[in-house]
């Protein structure tokens, strides 16, 4: 029903040829800022990371405001505590509990004591466990030249229901071009670059944004077939060598699923007039001394189930290389001949360099060194032997 | 029928409209037949002057007391070398010396306006039943009997010369201001008349005004016809219908003619039925191009659409661009938005009434139309001459080039989006006394967005009406139909999940009304309604072999819905009446039903569920009877000045699910059940109405102060599309709206049209234990159409009968919106907190559109007349807001964006033919 109000809404913007977006600032009203947000899924089987932040101004360019110095711990039903210790890396803060083993047949809690000693308590979550995922996998639709990466998953039992999903992407890519020679602006020197320090080979990573949830209750088996993760089109770099996606699988419960669900909601694009009318649901986090206070997130507790799938450019065979990458040889540039540093300046790098006849290919710095889209960080358990 | 209130309401109380005279006349290059008018309307005198080219092109000014007047029109003519006499109900003006004044009647041919050669000779059908001749004593009654004194009822059809159509709000009135009438939607009159010789005259809207001569012995039936005015009078135009407003207990009743919806600019140059009720005052929108409309604080499912009597769920084509009525089709619509009548009932905020033209009786003709995205056609004629008239109207689109024009890489480009309607009618007049209608209705939306996915829609309805004249003082309508509106969805695009959802509803209705015309001071209209509802709230279904999705079916509802009703229109005296009505009404949802009870004061939910209850097949559920009240009154001051008050509170049974701002093709509706109460509301009104520059202008201010509740809502996480337990996830709503309407209009001329001013405020409030669950924790938050100001003006100027041209000007507050306060990060992404509900207000809204309508050929004698209309609509290119949305991916800075439909000058052309 979502996807055809959703394009209901598409057809009915395009009957309105001239209908036009331009950015908007409403003004005359307060932002609000330092409403609590916590989260951290609670692992039964390996490290818990739970971060406390506050909630910012629209305008704010930070990603969160850490709140640092809580105490943090999860509590079983029995009463046991399971202390999260603070990891700090620059001005982010997180709370780790390490690996933990926890009784599935019991339910439990994540408490939180601000800093200014308010105690924040979820309710007890009884620990749900999802079905492994059964595959993920990966469709080209020629047309609408598109790939899509979708997990597959049953629960034979018929017990799960409410599924959500995050995942990691890894993808490895080059540059343009290999560059085997280095202008050096100290020296004025070109060095030879060794396969060792190449800036072809390049990695990167990133998580899934979207709220991915799936509920099969209308179904007469519990299975999730094709849920689609991500999509990316013919010039995206993350199919142009070798894409990796791992997808973690969590169980939610019922209330969790509406949750998260409103969530998904107030996030897509809203305000149309055929789109839900925004509104805001608790979580099942309250503060102990001031049950009206308004605390965001929602607290599960499970395993999670994950899974590792790789795609080759040629697999997918969508990928079409679109780069504008004219080579200037400055030697050879009409009326005069460029200098090297005023080519270095203007944002080139060089790419091969013959010392006999003493010419220089250069390209643009993105054409031929990948790390203005990357890093030269490798995954762990790659496949490739690329340095 | 629908106007009955009116007549009674016309001919208790035009006793002194014409009675009392203006102290002064002053015209401006006023020909001989404006000054007939006068001559005729004040002075009770018949004027005959010749019909010559010099005679046509005389100008005079004016400015007079009442008593001068006709010696200052008599000096004038003799300037012009004319002579004026004065003598037994007669002015006859001449060329040279006076006349002697004993010529017998018809002596100068037809007298007024006969610029056509066919009208000299009375026009006389079936013996004397219709009357056109001005100038032949009509006799009513039998003559042999002896001549007595007091009042007899006369009583008949008035009806269009060329085609034969009924015609509407024509007033009927005496001479000497005694009594007057006017004339229903079935052109049908009824006047009680003082025995003796009696002249009648008739006046309406673009028809020649005509006197006739009666002498009048007993009851009896008088049918008219009335000649279409080819070209406008200059200078003073006197209008019944300007008193209309003042004479009425009615209030908040907004009368438009078809003829005025065609001058409208309009997005794509559509005439459209529903855009010009947007144009009202009290009347608002979420936003452009949305299907449903707000009556003085309503909600969108709180105003009830009768098309030809049958109940239309969902008025729009694609997504509401376009209404679905066929505008060449429709006669008339009529939005009741304060004192609705005891025989409406069902809808809680107003009633909306649509009416089918009657075919021309005389000879077929049609129309075709093109605009930018549909084409349209229609046809109407005698089936049987005089008896048996039908019309049959279709439209279609071809907007699949829209779609067609896009990328490909859209994914919308194998899409297609359609729609059609036809109408078709047909009236056959049994005898002088019964005529049987039938009315017929479908229209068809679909919509394809890829190859997987697709959605449509479908109106269905059929009635069937008998109108019947018991005796001069009885008349009757009964009748039933049938109507449906069902969608479906199909998405196919993953075979695991694939499924067809539909919803349907369908109902049947029978209505009885009878008008009795007790006396002078008592009129009555008492009847009965009854609705059987079937509602199929959704079936999803698995599509192809591989699909998992369980078949569910929701348990079908049933209701029933009657009323009996029964209201007095009663003249206390000339300057004071009411209007009493009752209406009494029982609502039952019907077994077979099954449905839970639940622990009182706790949240509904699975785990507070009391007792299961099982109702047999056809037993009631949980019946739901009162009264509802209809009340009104109306004091005048003056011919030109009055002031009226009104009650009445309604109830409505059948609530649309929707949790979206405006109506969405995808909202299904819910019956009340015993879980789920109906809703309620009332109103109380005041107004003033006044006449002001020689009645040109009629200004009117109204005021309402409005409660609704049970109204629902929706709680977070609701579920709304197949939910079984609907009554787990609403929240009970109550609404209170109030606001003054102010509104000037010019009915007549050549420049005519309304200017309106409202001031309102609608605000709506949850009801529930927990608070802290509630939208704006339980306090009163604006419903999303309260918009205080808005500013309406739609204009037309006639520079020739051929050329106009029309302004349309729309101003308004920005609706209320729930815009986000902060920004979080949470589960990898920028998540937002909301405000409360609807806390914030987009910017305000302005548009202006014009049109110019250029008629080529207005040679009565061609075959075919075109019009050609070219407009722009939104003139200035405001980019006014339709929604905000905050982007939440591209980055650690929340940006807010404003999107704008038609935010640019849109031009357009329609042609349309006449044939």
């Amino acid at each position: 029903m979502k996807k055809i109000i959703n394009a209901i809404y598409v057809i009915a913007a395009l009957f309105f040829v001239s209908s036009c977006v331009t950015p908007f600032e409403p003004e005359g009203y307060e932002q609000l800022e330092n409403i609590l947000v916590i989260e951290g899924d609670i692992n039964l089987a390996g490290n818990t990371d739970i971060i406390v932040s506050r909630s910012l101004k629209l305008g704010d360019i930070a990603k969160r405001n850490y709140v640092k110095g809580a105490n943090v711990w999860i509590e079983s039903e029995s009463g046991t505590k399971y202390y999260g210790y603070p990891i700090y890396s620059g001005q982010e803060v997180k709370y780790s509990t390490g690996s933990l083993y926890l009784d599935y047949n019991k339910r439990y809690k994540l408490c939180v004591v601000t800093p200014e000693g308010k105690r924040y308590d979820s309710e007890l979550v009884k620990p749900l466990i999802p079905p492994p995922v059964s595959s993920v996998e990966f469709l080209t639709d020629t047309v609408k030249k598109e790939v899509t990466f979708y997990v597959n998953t049953a629960d034979p039992a018929n017990n799960t229901h409410y599924y959500k999903w995050s995942y990691v992407e890894e993808w490895e890519f080059t540059a343009h071009r290999y560059a085997s020679f280095e202008y050096n602006p100290l020296t004025f020197k070109m060095d030879e670059i060794p396969y060792e320090k190449n800036k072809y080979y390049c990695w990167n990573s990133d998580k899934s944004k979207s709220i991915l949830i799936h509920s099969t209750t209308h179904l007469s088996e519990d299975k999730v077939y094709r849920m689609p993760l991500v999509s990316m089109g013919p010039l995206d770099i993350r199919i142009s060598l070798l894409y990796s996606i791992e997808v973690t699988q969590q169980a939610l419960s019922k209330e969790a699923y509406l949750y998260w669900e409103n969530l998904r909601k107030n996030s897509d694009q809203l305000g149309g007039i055929f789109s839900p009318q925004p509104s805001e649901m608790r979580g099942n986090i309250k503060c102990i001394s001031d049950s009206t206070e308004v605390v965001l997130g929602y607290i599960s507790a499970g395993f999670f189930r994950k899974k590792k799938f790789f795609a080759s450019k040629s697999e997918i065979g969508l990928y079409w290389d679109d780069h504008s990458c004219d080579i200037i040889i400055p030697e050879k540039a009409f009326p005069i001949p460029i200098p090297w540093s005023t080519m270095h300046e203007d944002g080139y790098v060089v790419v091969s360099y013959n010392p006999t006849e003493r010419e220089s290919v250069w390209v643009l710095k993105e054409c031929a060194d990948c790390r203005t889209k990357g890093t030269k960080t490798k995954p762990l358990f790659w496949p490739t032997d690329h340095i | 029928m629908k106007k009955f209130t009116t007549i009674v309401i016309a001919l208790l109380f035009a006793v002194s409209a014409f009675s009392q005279q203006p102290e002064r006349f002053i015209l401006k290059n006023a020909g001989l037949d404006t000054i007939s008018v006068i001559v005729n309307s004040h002075f009770g005198l018949k004027m005959f002057y010749p019909r010559t080219r010099e005679c046509d092109s005389l100008k005079f000014s004016l400015n007079t007391d009442y008593p001068g007047f006709l010696s200052e029109v008599g000096i004038l003519l003799k300037r012009e070398g004319y002579s004026a006499s004065k003598t037994k109900g007669m002015f006859l003006v001449v060329k040279g010396n006076p006349l002697i004044a004993s010529l017998p009647e018809g002596y100068f041919g037809k007298p007024e306006n006969s610029d056509n050669k066919d009208n000299v000779n009375p026009l006389l059908i079936n013996g004397e039943s219709i009357a056109r001749s001005e100038n032949k004593i009509y006799k009513i009654g039998d003559p042999n009997l002896p001549k007595l004194t007091g009042r007899s009822i006369v009583s008949g059809y008035v009806k269009d010369l060329d085609t034969g159509e009924p015609l509407i709000g024509i007033a009927v009135f005496t001479d000497k201001g005694s009594t007057s009438a006017v004339t229903d939607a079935y052109g049908f009159y009824r006047i009680p008349l003082p025995k003796g010789e009696q002249s009648l005259n008739l006046k309406g809207y673009g028809m020649e005004d005509t006197k006739l001569m009666l002498d009048v012995y007993n009851d009896g039936t008088l049918d008219i016809v009335m000649k279409e005015k080819v070209y406008s009078l200059k200078g003073v135009v006197l209008s019944a219908e300007n008193t209309q407003n003042l004479r009425s207990t009615q209030m908040g009743l907004e009368k438009v003619r078809i003829d005025r919806i065609k001058h409208i600019p309009a997005a794509f140059g559509e005439a459209d039925v529903l855009k010009i009720v947007l144009t009202l005052p009290g009347v608002k929108t979420v936003g452009e191009a949305s299907g449903g409309f707000n009556v003085r604080g309503g909600a969108t499912d709180q105003n009830l659409i009768l098309f030809n009597e049958g109940t239309i769920y969902n008025p729009t084509h694609l997504f509401g661009l376009f209404s679905a009525f066929n505008a060449d089709i429709v006669n008339d619509i009529e939005l009741y938005k304060s004192t609705i009548p005891a025989r409406y009932g069902g809808r809680i905020s107003s009633v909306l009434e649509i009416n089918n033209r009657d075919g021309n009786s005389k000879k077929i003709t049609g129309s075709a139309g093109i605009g930018l995205l549909t084409g349209k056609i229609h046809l109407e004629g005698p089936v049987i001459k005089d008896r048996t008239t039908f019309i049959l109207g279709a439209r279609t689109t071809y907007s699949d080039w829209i779609l067609g024009i896009l990328p490909e890489s859209s994914g919308y480009k194998s899409g297609a989006a359609s729609f059609h309607d036809v109408t078709a009618g047909i009236s056959h007049k049994l005898n002088e006394k019964n005529t049987i209608y039938l009315h017929g209705y479908y229209s068809r939306d679909g919509f394809k967005f890829s190859m997987d996915t697709n959605f449509n829609y479908q109106n269905l309805n059929a009635s069937i009406k008998w109108r019947s004249i018991i005796n001069e003082h009885h008349n009757l309508v009964i009748s039933s139909g049938y109507d449906h509106y069902n969608y479906r969805t199909n998405d196919v695009g993953n075979p695991v999940n694939a499924y067809s959802m539909n919803f349907s509803i369908k109902q049947g209705f029978v209505k009885a009304n009878f008008n009795w015309l007790i006396n002078e001071k008592h009129s009555v209209n008492y009847g009965l309604n009854t609705v059987f509802y079937h509602l199929s709230p959704g079936t999803l279904s698995p599509v192809g072999e591989e699909s998992l999705v369980n078949k569910k079916i929701l348990p079908t509802e049933r209701g029933v819905e009657s009323a009996i009703y029964l209201s007095d229109n009663w003249s206390l005296t000339d300057k004071l009446s009411l209007d009493l009505g009752i209406r009494y009404s029982l609502y039952s949802a019907l077994g077979e039903k099954k449905y839970y009870t639940y622990y009182p004061g706790e949240p509904r939910s699975e785990s507070t569920i009391l007792d299961t209850i099982t109702v047999a097949g056809g037993k009631l559920v949980k019946p739901e009877l009162g009264p509802e009240f209809r009340f009104s009154a109306r004091y005048a001051f003056s011919n030109d000045f009055s002031v009226k008050a009104g009650f009445n509170s309604m109830r409505q049974n059948i609530h649309m699910l929707s949790n979206t701002t405006a109506i969405s093709p995808t909202d299904t509706w819910k019956l009340s059940d015993a879980n789920i109460d109906p809703q309620r509301g009332w109103q109380a009104a005041f107004g003033m109405y006044g006449n002001i520059l020689n009645r040109r202008i009629e200004v009117s201010l109204e005021g309402y102060y409005k409660e609704m509740s049970n109204y629902l809502d929706y709680k977070s996480g609701a579920i709304i599309n197949m939910n079984e337990f609907i009554e787990r996830d609403v929240v009970v709503t109550s609404g209170r709206a109030y606001g003054a309407e102010l509104m000037f209009k010019k009915p007549l001329g050549k420049l005519n049209g309304w200017l309106a001013y409202t001031y309102s405020r609608t605000m709506l409030r949850q009801e529930g234990e927990d608070r802290n669950t509630l939208i704006n924790k339980g306090d009163w938050y604006s419903a999303s159409y309260d918009k205080p100001h808005d500013f309406k003006v739609v204009a037309n100027y006639k520079f020739t009968q051929r050329f106009s041209i029309s302004l349309n000007v729309d101003y308004s507050s920005g609706r209320p919106v729930t815009i986000p306060l902060s920004k979080y990060y949470y589960g990898n992404g920028y998540r937002l907190f909301y405000s409360e509900r609807n806390a914030y207000r987009i910017p305000d809204y302005f548009r202006m559109d014009f049109s110019i309508n250029i008629e080529p050929s207005h040679n009565l004698k061609l075959l075919t007349h075109s019009t050609i209309t070219l407009g722009v609509y939104n003139l200035t290119g405001r980019k006014n807001a339709y929604s905000i949305y905050y982007d939440t991916q591209s980055g650690s800075k929340i940006q807010g964006y404003k999107l704008s439909i038609f935010g640019a000058p849109i031009p357009y052309i329609t042609y349309n033919i006449k044939f």
